[in-house]
């Protein structure tokens, strides 16, 4: 390949650089995780189809596919979490630090791994999980699978937002912290929930009329009326919030010192 | 090209590592950074390739704050740290991921060392010796034709015939363009390809001269009879004294050209301005 131009600005060619390059870094844990959850995934329901634990294919299905989810957002963050692994010792820092790249493209570059890719492949993997259930169940076993219930059980584009939000948070973990990001990153967040929750409490009892119900957050009136509020309410935090991470992020990284 | 200026850095809770250290180096020059272990010659390379940031003072590369780490700033500078780990990926994967961020890589130069120093650059980095490794670094980093090249021990964990391969690569490079910066406590494996000479002590470059200036002011000698010479500073060996001595050479003593790096360092270490005043009489 040639050279690539070396201006100060953000680039679009040497950002894709920087991509090949944190895939290649990346490629093996990913594949032995896609591969592991996978076959994991699928052997589960293979036992449970197969020595009669749920008589219904469909409910099997979809409960297989939330445990998929719920693997996608956990091992999502644990990746996200250690996507600058570099950083962490100073004898490989160096070699990212003085990568000849902005800060924003080696911090996009790792966003479009951890969420553009991750995310596009988990759902590939998972609708290729269901085709196969759905064969394997049709054809083999003799329990049909309905296709339509079980990825309803999915519900993509919520989980999509809900991850894109916390893989901002655990970004900025993986700059912020020296070690042990992700717990360090899973703990701050746990922290910062039961902050809120105590405060929650002291405000009822102080304010309230005693119950949870009068502090529920509910979309905006006119989010109400249109189809689908509760997602575009998620999607119009969820969006504002994940940029503030990734500002915070790249701050973070910009002055990131070896260790 | 790095210009140094009012140095003062520290490490948290613990006392100045720099005060007020101030350093300029040119290109075309190999220079040799020595000090005592942890007098902060490796945290002087991390300042110099922006990974550290000083608290007072600044550190320039080419007149841009290196700390700013620009992509083309960093473009023109490579650091070969004493102790590295590299990504997990093939050799071959490697030079083709970075190869592209230094724009004068030159791929056959790349070559020429790699099949010098016989490094299968086929094979998955982290499964290669650290003297492996090591060598694969340094080809990379001398293939990369940075204006700035800085080098923390390069020469710690490869054995004596790729010491001297080593040397003679760098040797028939042209370093016209380049300011090569080496750290090292290896004086006798890389003495003869350096030709300026800094040293850190007490937080601050207290020498930094070039051979040429150094053969002018002082003189390395073999003293028969030491008591009654007078010398800067000496060590005892077989049948005398090996002394640093003001450049006058007298009859009495056996007379040596050479510069003995370990002899001119243990001298400036020990008798700092007691070596330095050589440098001063001669300028004034």
């Amino acid at each position: 390949m040639n050279s690539l131009s070396m201006t100060n600005g953000f680039t679009f060619e040497r950002c894709k650089q920087v991509i090949r390059r944190t895939f290649e870094m990346n490629k093996r844990t990913y594949a032995l995780g896609f591969g592991g959850a996978f076959v994991g995934l699928y052997s589960i329901w293979l036992l449970v189809m197969l020595f009669g634990f749920s008589p219904e294919g469909s409910e099997t299905s979809a409960m297989i596919l939330g445990v998929g989810i719920l693997v996608y957002h956990v091992a999502g963050y644990v990746l996200t979490a250690t996507i600058f692994s570099e950083l962490q010792s100073p004898d490989s820092a160096s070699q990212l630090l003085t990568l000849p790249a902005t800060s924003g493209e080696k911090l996009f570059s790792s966003w479009v791994i951890t969420f553009v890719l991750y995310t596009f492949v988990s759902f590939f993997v998972l609708t290729v999980l269901l085709l196969l259930m759905f064969v394997t169940g049709d054809f083999f076993i003799g329990q049909s699978v309905n296709l339509a219930d079980s990825a309803a059980a999915t519900d993509p584009l919520q989980n999509t937002l809900s991850y894109m939000l916390f893989n901002s948070v655990f970004m900025l973990g993986a700059v912020y912290f020296r070690g042990n990001n992700f717990l360090k990153t899973a703990f701050s967040i746990l922290l910062f929930f039961l902050f809120l929750g105590i405060q929650g409490i002291i405000l009822i009892n102080l304010f309230g009329s005693g119950t949870m119900q009068s502090f529920t957050i509910r979309p905006p009136i006119f989010l109400q009326n249109l189809e689908h509020a509760a997602l575009w309410f998620q999607a119009i935090y969820t969006l504002p919030l994940t940029a503030l991470f990734l500002v915070f992020s790249y701050f973070r990284l910009k002055n990131r010192q070896v260790v | 090209m790095i210009s140094i200026q009012n140095l003062t850095f520290a490490f948290k809770k613990g006392n100045p590592l720099f005060s007020g250290l101030s350093l300029q180096m040119n290109p075309g020059s190999i220079y040799g950074l020595f000090g005592l272990n942890g007098a902060g010659k490796t945290t002087l390379l991390n300042h110099i390739s922006g990974m550290l940031f000083p608290k007072v003072g600044e550190c320039l590369l080419n007149g841009q704050p290196a700390r700013d780490r620009t992509p083309k700033l960093m473009s023109e500078l490579f650091i070969v740290t004493e102790q590295f780990t590299l990504p997990a990926m093939t050799g071959n994967t490697y030079v083709a991921i970075h190869a592209p961020f230094y724009p004068r890589f030159d791929h056959s130069l790349f070559e020429k060392i790699i099949t010098e120093f016989e490094v299968d650059i086929s094979s998955s980095i982290p499964e290669l010796s650290y003297g492996q490794r090591k060598k694969f670094l340094i080809a990379f980093a001398l293939a990369s034709n940075t204006a700035v090249l800085l080098m923390d021990e390069p020469t710690n964990g490869l054995d004596i015939p790729s010491k001297s391969q080593f040397r003679r690569i760098v040797a028939s490079l042209d370093q016209s363009e380049r300011c090569t910066v080496i750290s090292t406590h290896q004086v006798r494996d890389l003495g003869s390809m350096i030709d300026q000479i800094s040293v850190i002590k007490d937080g601050a470059i207290v020498f930094d001269h070039d051979l040429e200036t150094i053969q002018k002011n002082l003189s390395f000698r073999k003293l028969k009879d030491p008591e009654n010479q007078d010398y800067i500073y000496g060590e005892e060996i077989l049948g005398g004294v090996h002394a640093l001595c003001r450049a006058k050479p007298d009859s009495d003593h056996s007379f040596s050209d050479d510069i003995d790096l370990e002899l001119l360092f243990n001298a400036i270490i020990s008798k700092t301005d007691d070596v330095n005043r050589e440098f001063k009489n001669l300028s004034q």
